[in-house]
Order: C-alpha cells, then sequence, then structure tokens
C-alpha cells in the first residue's frame, strides 16, 4: 500500500533541503559571474582601481544572489548559465587583449582582494576558484539532466525538488 | 671509488659557484629595512604584485598595511614614517612643495633618487625603469617630495608613486598629479618580461642619483 504520512513528510524534507542547497549553489554560482563581470567593467577606471577594492563586489554579489534566489523561486536553466560564463570569457580576452596568463593571474587577484585574503598565493586561490566553478557547474548539470529525465518519465512539468 | 668521490667533489664546487653567482636578500619580511651609512643608501622589503603587470597604476611601491597597500606594482614591509625618518637621517633633502592645491600644475620637488630593484637568483641590480614600463617611454625620475604629515593624515601607505604626488613620500617627477588616472596622458606597469612572478621577494634600494 502507500507510504505512511510520516515518512511523506521526511520525504517532503528531504525533498526541500534538497532544493535550498541546489537553489543556493544556482545563486553562488551565478553571483561570483556577475561579481566578476561587475569587478572587470569597473577596473576599466584607472580612477576608481585605485581608490576601491573591485573584488569586494565578487563576495557581495555572491551574498545577494544567494539570498535571491532562497528567498524568491528564481528558475535559471544551465545554459542560460553557461551563455553568462562564455560571455565573461569573451570578455575578459577582449579587455586583457587574449593574454592567456591574465586568466591565470586577475581573476584570483580580484578573489584574494574581495575576501581580503592577500597571504594566500594566485596558484592556490587559481585552484579554489576553479574546484567551485568545475564542481559547481557539474552538480548543476546533474540537477538538470534528472529534472530532464523526471519530466520524460512523470510526464509532469513540476519541478521535481520543490520548496 | 677514486672516480665517485672526483665526481661529488666537482658536483658540490660547481653548486657552490653558481649559488655565490646569485644574489642573496639582505632584507626580508622580519626584518624589511636595512641602511648603508656608507653608501647612503636604503634598502627595503618588498612583494611582487603580479595583477600590475596587466593593469594600470599610478604606485610603484606601497605599504601593504596602508589604505592603498593592494595598489601598486611592489608591496612594501616598511611604512611611510620610518622610510620617510630614515631618508632624512641619511641626510636627503625633502622638497615638500606638493599640496592638494598645487598637485595638478607642480611637479615634485626635492632631492634625485636612484631607485633599483633585486630579487633572489638575478644577477644585477635593475632600474626602476627596467621593471616598470611608461607607455611615453618617459625616465622615471623619482625625487624626495617629504609630505610626512599627508602621508600620515591620508595613511595611503605610498613610498613611491608614479606621478607627483601630495602624498607619497617620494614620488616620480616625469608627470604631475592625475596623468595616470585623469588625462591619461601615460599607463604604467611591470614588466613582466622582466620581473619574477606575483608574490615574489624583492629588495628595493634608494639612494642617491648621481
Amino acid at each position: 500500500m502507500g507510504q505512511s504520512p510520516s515518512k511523506n513528510n521526511k520525504k517532503k524534507t528531504r525533498d526541500r533541503s534538497k532544493a535550498i542547497l541546489i537553489n543556493l549553489l544556482k545563486g553562488g554560482l551565478l553571483g561570483i559571474v556577475l561579481g566578476y563581470f561587475f569587478a572587470l567593467l569597473l577596473s576599466r577606471s584607472v580612477w576608481v582601481e585605485m581608490r576601491f577594492n573591485l573584488g569586494f563586489i565578487i563576495p557581495v554579489c555572491t551574498m545577494a544572489c544567494m539570498l535571491l534566489f532562497l528567498w524568491k523561486r528564481v528558475w535559471i536553466r544551465y545554459p542560460f548559465f553557461l551563455f553568462l560564463e562564455l560571455l565573461l570569457l569573451i570578455v575578459f580576452f577582449l579587455i586583457y587583449r587574449f593574454e592567456p596568463e591574465a586568466l591565470l593571474v586577475i581573476p584570483a587577484c580580484l578573489l584574494r582582494e574581495g575576501c581580503r585574503l592577500t597571504s594566500v598565493s594566485l596558484y592556490s586561490t587559481n585552484i579554489i576558484l576553479a574546484a567551485i566553478l568545475f564542481a559547481g557547474n557539474l552538480v548543476w548539470i546533474f540537477h538538470e539532466v534528472c529534472w530532464k529525465s523526471y519530466q520524460v518519465t512523470s510526464g509532469q512539468k513540476e519541478r521535481p525538488f520543490g520548496p | 671509488m677514486k672516480k665517485t668521490v672526483t665526481l661529488i667533489i666537482i658536483m658540490v664546487l660547481f653548486s657552490l659557484a653558481s649559488v655565490s653567482g646569485a644574489a642573496t636578500l639582505i632584507v626580508t619580511k622580519e626584518n624589511p629595512i636595512k641602511v648603508n651609512e656608507q653608501e647612503k643608501s636604503i634598502s627595503i622589503a618588498a612583494a611582487v604584485n603580479g595583477k600590475y603587470f596587466y593593469e594600470s597604476t599610478r604606485h610603484a611601491v606601497i605599504f601593504k598595511d596602508g589604505k592603498y597597500g593592494d595598489k601598486p606594482i611592489f608591496k612594501a614591509f616598511v611604512d611611510p614614517k620610518t622610510f620617510h625618518d630614515t631618508l632624512i637621517k641619511l641626510g636627503f633633502k625633502a622638497g615638500n612643495n606638493m599640496t592638494m592645491e598645487n598637485m595638478e600644475k607642480t611637479f615634485v620637488q626635492g632631492d634625485l633618487l636612484d631607485v633599483t630593484v633585486t630579487w633572489e637568483g638575478t644577477k644585477k641590480e635593475y632600474q626602476l625603469d627596467e621593471v616598470i614600463k611608461d607607455s611615453n617611454g618617459k625616465p622615471i625620475l623619482i625625487r624626495f617630495g617629504g609630505n610626512l604629515q599627508n602621508a600620515i593624515q591620508y595613511n595611503t601607505g605610498c613610498l613611491i608613486c608614479l606621478d607627483s604626488c601630495p602624498v607619497g613620500i617620494t614620488s616620480n617627477a616625469s608627470y604631475t598629479m592625475g596623468a595616470v588616472e585623469k588625462r591619461k596622458e601615460v599607463v604604467f606597469t611591470g614588466n613582466k618580461e622582466v620581473l619574477p612572478p606575483d608574490g615574489t621577494l624583492v629588495v628595493v634600494k634608494i639612494k642617491a642619483k648621481k
């Protein structure tokens, strides 16, 4: 026969927790990308760059997006996020004249300054950033695949995990 | 056995020779300043900031704990007051001609200084012109501006600025204030073809220019 009410409640709580975590992850990733966009664009003004800690925009944007995704049911598809990542990469290379070494220095410097971790090496910062982005993208892709397979098998259009 | 011992002796001698040819640092993060009263020079410890290989800046050397500690090509471990007082103690004369009102029209005055940079593994002391690129190709003429009161008041940490500055202890007399940020007359970046990687400890030596 069907599941008991207590088991149903536990499942709902688990699904809700999963949904919250996924939303936080998506918000965090989007915040990182948007933070870098704003920091890079503002750094084009030498006057601004010389006076403000532009890297601070990255953690601020990250926290803001995470809170937004938590509070509102913002639904962004992975292809759109991937497009934003690629756009950021293009903008970066246009700004730094397609110098590949700049990619190993500038993002890490901005993150280091923003998080006030100036004693951490560029190498370590690059590893941390790459790990966050790589793992985050993988989890998002996996979530999208799960959602698509849920749609196909159940025929429903509602999200598999929903608060 | 004899051949092995000979080979080991040759290897030891070779490694000693290569070590003695390389520069060894006379200052460290823990002891960041050294004064040579005979040579009339100051050597200060600083770390390379790789961000400014790709970005423009108007600061050559800033104290790492100053307000603008992340903005120079070299982050120093010596504060402006110590730097200023040591220059005075060595007999250098400060210009003290820069103010907030005249800064955009005035070139810094004071004794002309010779600034060189070296690090572990180099065989020479590089002139500031060699490690910092001026987009106009003008020479970098560092003068002892003074400005101790402004340096303490604004707490920017500036030791060597790349245009004439009313806050930096020393600054570049080739340009007036605003040349980098406001009027965009020049772009200064670290020379990545010469300088070592980000975070590398360097020795910035300041003495009288002959």
